[in-house]
């Protein structure tokens, strides 16, 4: 059996899981907590970093526009769940990563977001074919 | 790529090849948010407005910029999509 997209989607998913559930189980004002918290911050860091990668090597292999769409889309969805469950956790872990993160995964969501209106606009094109002389036959 | 000289277009098989290249760095960009992905992607779009102001606006006044972005673009993508393993790093 292969790695399929729905692999790579659940175990993020857990890490996300597993960075909430650590969060609430965590006391703060431990010092041990924040050492521990992190270790699982760095593994969502991980998870959002290497699913960009992923899903730019998919998307620019991808001949069609839309289905490329759909990809960031999916990224952006992940990085949206992210940032929902980082919300609270940096204000409850402000010294543990958490911020630095929900920033990171800000900005990839925008990269993604970016990314999913350029290649929606670019399938919209694929409708009406370009002229006939703008560009050389591809063989 | 091989190419019939009966078979060109306005834009050129070197514009293309350059397009092609710089839209494989930045849209396949391992990381989005460096110094690097940037410039190119600034890159791609100022080189997209030049062929548009010097070449493509002039001859099909009907076509808009961001169309022929769109269309360059998909242009690209086929030609990258196209390529087999290993495939080469953005």
């Amino acid at each position: 059996m292969g790695i399929t997209a729905e692999h790579v989607k659940s175990v993020n998913r857990c890490q996300i899981a597993e960075m909430e559930k650590l969060g609430k189980a965590l006391d703060p004002k431990e010092p041990r907590s924040c050492e521990m918290f992190a270790v699982q911050v760095r593994n969502v860091q991980a998870a959002v970093i290497h699913t960009y990668q992923i899903t730019a090597f998919a998307c620019l292999r991808e001949p069609d526009p839309a289905a490329a769409a759909a990809l960031w889309k999916s990224l952006m969805e992940f990085c949206e769940e992210a940032l929902r469950a980082l919300q609270g956790l940096k204000i409850a872990y402000p010294f543990c990563g958490a911020p630095e993160l929900y920033d990171l995964t800000l900005d990839y969501r925008s990269e993604a977001e970016k990314r999913y209106h350029q290649n929606l606009q670019d399938s919209e094109c694929l409708k009406t074919p370009p002229p006939a002389a703008l560009f050389p036959k591809m063989n | 790529m091989p190419q019939d000289p009966a078979s060109g277009g306005i834009i050129s098989e070197d514009e293309l090849n350059r397009l092609v290249e710089l839209f494989r760095q930045f849209e396949g960009a391992i990381d989005p948010l460096s110094v690097h992905s940037r410039e190119i992607e600034w890159e791609f779009n100022s080189f997209i407005e030049q062929l548009y102001s010097q070449k493509v606006g002039p001859t099909f006044s009907s076509l808009t910029l961001a169309q022929f972005r769109s269309h360059a673009r998909n242009y690209c993508r086929m030609r990258v999509s196209k390529e087999t393993p290993p495939f080469p790093c953005p």
